[in-house]
């Protein structure tokens, strides 16, 4: 009976890894095989000198190369890049979040009107940001232009103008992103236990700015928290929709270092004798910005929520 | 006390000192205003959407002349004319093809809901097995699709790209929607699907077990059944996000073109084609119509199921 009862167990786990084994087999053997290529052939590139015949020889200077381009070029793009990805980072991710998370709290309050304005500030991602940034480009060159000048502004062209571009593409993808942000985190304050929110009315909590503070920032700190460990690595490479209101020519001014590395991309075509600098900066970045991940991880888990 | 505080003291329930009241005017206002804020930006939000539509029922000098107001004669011929001409030449190694409206829509539905569904059922099968089986491996898989989402990899484009030509998925639309569709055992949606499964009753299945049912039909025929709101969410914006998608048709297929990369192309040289400003605008309406009928049926989904929890590993 006992053997029995073994053999039966082990039929069972048998089935169950050859259920679950063979199930994953060809999802993870493609990202394997696609991530491990990648990733090699990134390596291989980064230590490479391709002629304009495609010829490549071993080369250890890209990352020198790499780093004349960043920090020794005059005026570098790619420097300008980082400084408007910065800017990009910080008010996309640190300016916007208090707002997102206010907008989202008035969503889970059910406030007069919220099924409309959860549905309107989904809008940009619905009609897709990209024909949103399309409607958009042709609207700030045109009706946002003309109340501009009836109230006695020239701003002219404000799409290539150094005073305000970078501060107007700034603003459109602060503006057109809420959305997604605020759906996830007024999802996950319905997710906090109702008796818990009971509880904290009981001892006193009530108003909004005490409400957040007490009850929604913990209820949902493991989401925001996921945010936060994912953002912080981007601060180098966050940037605005450039390719969709510029294609390839957007003014050097309002770079971002995301595009950039897209332009060198597109621009190098077949060509690829410019790869293996840009991809020895890109490694110089991640160098940079994964122990800012790991360590923003480690204080969160340090100092913030515990596991149960 | 601090959120770090705050947050412990929700976990545990206990509170040392009661909360002061501070249920006041000032909080009453604050609230008022932070909804009136909302309020004015979902109304911003609606301003150049609006004007878009009405636009595009204008004559041309009706738009130039009359930027804001609404149409004098509403007029449907920039439909018309975008409609015929909304083309785009695209070379091939046999020839140069012209894609009308018709063929990059159906591009622009083949690229979008694809890779959209394959992504995210492989998202479903690592969120079920993972969070359903133990298994040798099970803890190493999920890690590593922590570790892949938050370490921030930059520099593999332009290798990703000559991969993509070496193995033939360049310019190859199925091989590329086939061998490396988004989706798996890392990213936000993983997180979304495991989160899901997690709160799934393993006792559904028990009581299949005991009716005979293998491992197979308890996933197909009850926990994908219980995870298909989550599936159709996940479907739905990786919908949006294809069908937004103009970056990869200007870098991995450029012998295609769905509906994005045309109209973006039509309005960049709007010229080219003679087209009006108010054509211009007209196939911006063309191309947002079927994301807008999409999300209209998956909006229930969507504003139910989306919901991240946090990186534990």
């Amino acid at each position: 009976m006992e053997r029995s009862k073994k053999q039966l167990f082990s039929d069972k786990k048998r089935s169950d890894y050859i259920f679950v084994y063979g199930i994953i087999a060809w999802p993870f053997l493609v990202w394997l095989f696609f991530f491990l290529l990648t990733n090699i052939e990134s390596i291989a590139l980064a230590f490479e000198k391709i002629d304009v015949y495609g010829n490549t020889t071993f080369y250890a200077g890209n990352f020198k190369d790499a780093f004349d381009l960043i920090f020794r070029t005059k005026d570098s793009p790619l420097m300008t890049g980082f400084v408007n990805s910065l800017k990009y980072w910080f008010w996309t991710n640190v300016f916007c979040f208090p707002i997102t998370f206010t907008f989202s709290y008035l969503i889970w309050k059910k406030i007069y009107g919220f099924r409309i304005m959860r549905l309107v500030i989904m809008v940009p991602h619905v009609i897709s940001g990209f024909v949103m940034t399309m409607i958009m480009k042709v609207f700030i060159n045109g009706p946002l232009v003309s109340v501009f000048q009836g109230v006695g502004l020239n701003v002219a062209m404000p799409l290539r103008n150094p005073q305000y571009t970078l501060g107007i593409l700034i603003f459109y993808t602060c503006w057109s992103s809420f959305g997604f942000s605020c759906l996830m985190y007024s999802n996950a304050m319905k997710e906090i236990d109702e008796s818990i929110v009971e509880s904290y009315h009981i001892d006193g909590v009530s108003g909004m700015w005490s409400e957040i503070w007490h009850i929604c920032l913990p209820g949902t700190f493991q989401t925001i928290s996921t945010f936060i460990i994912t953002a912080s690595g981007s601060f180098l490479m966050t940037g605005g929709p450039l390719l969709a209101f510029y294609m390839y020519n957007a003014p050097t001014y309002v770079y971002s270092a995301t595009y950039y590395f897209t332009l060198q991309i597109y621009n190098v075509g077949t060509n690829y004798s410019g790869y293996p600098v840009i991809t020895a900066a890109g490694f110089m970045i991640s160098f940079v910005t994964i122990p800012v991940v790991y360590l923003t991880r480690f204080l969160l888990n340090k100092y913030g929520p515990s596991e149960e | 006390m601090s959120i770090f505080n705050a947050e412990r003291s929700y976990k545990t329930g206990k509170r040392r000192n009661k909360v002061k009241d501070t249920s006041t005017v000032g909080q009453l206002i604050a609230k008022v205003v932070a909804g009136s804020v909302l309020a004015i930006y979902c109304v911003t939000l609606l301003i150049p959407v609006i004007w878009l539509i009405y636009s595009s029922f204008k004559t041309d000098m009706d738009y130039i002349n009359n930027i804001w107001s609404l149409p004098k004669v509403w007029v449907v011929d920039n439909y018309t004319d975008v409609l015929q001409k909304l083309t785009i030449k695209r070379i091939k190694a046999d020839g140069i093809y012209e894609f009308g409206l018709g063929s990059m829509l159906f591009t622009s539905f083949y690229y979008a809901l694809l890779p959209a569904a394959l992504g995210a059922f492989a998202n479903v099968i690592f969120g079920y097995v993972l969070a359903k089986f133990r298994f040798p491996g099970n803890k190493f898989i999920y890690n590593l699709g922590i570790i892949l989402m938050i370490t921030p990899i930059y520099g593999t484009g332009a290798a990703g790209l000559k991969i993509a030509k070496a193995l033939g998925t360049y310019d190859n639309m199925l091989a590329n929607i086939i061998l490396s569709y988004r989706g798996g055992f890392s990213g936000i949606n993983f997180l979304l699907v495991y989160g899901a499964f997690k709160t799934i009753p393993w006792s559904y299945a028990e009581a299949a077990q005991v009716d005979g049912a293998t491992n197979m039909q308890i996933f197909i025929r009850i926990m994908f059944p219980m995870i298909a709101p989550t599936y159709i969410c996940l479907v739905a914006m990786g919908f949006l996000s294809g069908w937004n998608s103009y970056e990869q048709f200007l870098l991995f297929f450029p012998s295609y073109a769905n509906l994005a990369y045309g109209i973006y192309y039509f309005q960049e040289y709007a010229q080219y084609y003679n087209a009006t400003g108010t054509e211009v605008l007209a196939g911006f309406v063309v191309c947002m119509i079927p994301s807008v009928i999409v999300y209209f049926f998956a909006d229930r989904f969507v504003m139910s199921k989306f919901t991240v929890g946090g990186l534990k590993g």
